[in-house]
């Protein structure tokens, strides 16, 4: 009884020194996913001090940890009762409604990749996000703007062809077998123009010459197209740039590179 | 859906997948309405059902649109993370409400009485408090207890004195005390212990021996 009343004396005496600008939102404050944060131990140890020393003085703060602290000890929403049917019914709206009222922005014809961390929408063809870097997994349907399924060419809700207006197709959507496929031929055309020349140099033997030569070009065409034959002429043009500097100049310098990291 | 554990609806609610925010918006909406009615008779907000379905209709909004759920490093978590949220868009929404009309009492603790003196007759120091409100000796009695008090409490170093804060005007268990300030069990218990008997003697040397 006597502790009682010391308490509440001390409360009063509290209660009178709380200030309505202690109850205010300061620029100071963390934000809520710091709070959840520090109250399950996930910051590290200086972290955890600076909002330690905040909290202590903010009662604002100090209130969103109290009410969170109440919720996962008592759990008291559980006996209250919730918003009504149609409340609930308005708010699953919020994921079925369609882009241009969701989101405020106008999709493009092919499907948007939408970036999981910041939410920005970047266009189509894009692997990681134009505002944070992130990679982008998550691809929006044009049509019904829901979440599309990885491979798939068609819209599984709404039907939309995964290839857009524009003719442009995903990255992600190409990785389906006949995706490859018309990748694999737009790669190869000069390979298989040659072979196609040099067989029918033998079923036309008339113009056995002719296919032959057709079969060179297109086979010199295809070696100078890859890549590799192309870095390689990039560099052999770099070395003839640069005149009496031969590659020993460049393995000289990288040597002496290597070996100043090494010192360091 | 129904089986799905926080972290993974989450997710699923970041890609974008409506089937999953319908199972989010099930699993959470009592827990938000209640965090939003909490928080408004916390602050002592005059408000409506009409006020928090506003500002539950507003939430499931800005979480969806704003990928609001991207924020939250421990999914498994939320519950703790969506009552600070909602709580503070209820404030927000009432703040703006606030500059539009009438200014409305905002204090968690405006509604309880917060004079020492009355609180010190409500306890019972009889025989050293006379009843008459102008009576000089009451007057300088209820200033002196005032003074131990500020004297106690006021001096207190930063650490003890949230414990203190926690406890007294927030009526917080040892153990919560501690979750909260990052100290153990036995420090918040010795801390609230110490400022008691700190006063108590206080009061004592005054004659105050009702504690």
């Amino acid at each position: 009884m006597k502790a009682k009343k010391i308490g509440e004396l001390i409360r009063r005496y509290m209660m009178g020194k709380v200030t309505e600008s202690q109850l205010e939102r300061t620029p100071n404050c963390p934000s809520e996913a710091k709070l959840s944060d520090y109250l399950h131990d996930l910051l590290p140890k200086d972290e955890e001090g600076k909002i330690g020393r905040h909290v202590g003085e903010c009662l604002y703060c100090l209130e969103q940890l109290d009410q969170a602290q109440r919720t996962v000890s008592a759990i008291k929403f559980e006996k209250t009762i919730g918003p009504s049917e149609e409340v609930i019914q308005r708010a699953k709206e919020i994921g079925r409604r369609p882009a241009f009222e969701r989101f405020g922005i106008e999709l493009q014809g092919s499907p948007t990749p939408i970036c999981e961390k910041c939410g920005n929408f970047n266009p189509s063809q894009s692997r990681y996000c134009s505002q944070c870097g992130s990679p982008l997994k998550v691809l929006i349907c044009a049509g019904c703007s829901r979440v599309l399924t990885k491979g798939s060419r068609f819209c599984p809700y709404c039907g939309r062809s995964v290839v857009a207006l524009t003719g442009e197709v995903h990255p992600d959507f190409r990785r389906t077998i006949l995706g490859r496929m018309l990748t694999g031929l737009k790669k190869g055309k000069w390979l298989i123009g040659a072979l196609v020349s040099f067989i029918l140099s033998f079923l036309l033997p008339r113009f056995f010459l002719q296919f032959l030569a057709l079969a060179v070009i297109l086979g010199g065409k295809w070696i100078f197209d890859t890549q590799s034959t192309r870095t390689l002429i990039m560099i052999y043009d770099a070395w003839r740039k640069r005149g009496r500097e031969g590659p020993e100049e460049d393995l000289k310098r990288l040597r002496k590179r290597t070996e100043e990291k090494k010192r360091l | 859906m129904k089986g799905l554990s926080d972290s993974s609806l989450v997710n699923l609610c970041i890609e974008k997948d409506a089937s999953a925010w319908s199972a989010f918006v099930d699993r959470f909406s009592n827990l938000i309405y209640w965090a939003i009615k909490d928080r408004l008779k916390r602050y002592n907000f005059q408000f409506v059902e009409q006020d928090v379905e506003d500002i539950y209709q507003e939430l499931f909004v800005s979480l969806w649109e704003k990928n609001g759920l991207t924020e939250i490093k421990d999914r498994a978590k939320i519950s703790s993370w969506l009552v600070m949220v909602a709580g503070n868009e209820a404030i927000d929404h009432f703040r703006k409400k606030k500059n539009e009309g009438p200014r409305i009492s905002a204090s968690i603790f405006q509604s309880v009485s917060s004079d020492v003196g009355e609180a010190a007759e409500e306890l019972m120091l009889t025989g050293t408090l006379s009843s008459s409100e102008d009576d000089p000796s009451r007057i300088v009695y209820l200033k002196e207890l005032d003074r131990i008090l500020e004297a106690t409490i006021e001096t207190l170093p930063p650490r003890e004195r949230q414990a203190i804060t926690l406890s007294f005007l927030y009526g917080k268990k040892h153990r919560e005390i501690a979750q909260l300030l990052k100290i153990s069990i036995n420090t918040a218990s010795t801390i609230i212990r110490r400022a008691r008997a700190k006063l108590r003697k206080e009061l004592k040397k005054k004659g105050i021996k009702d504690f």
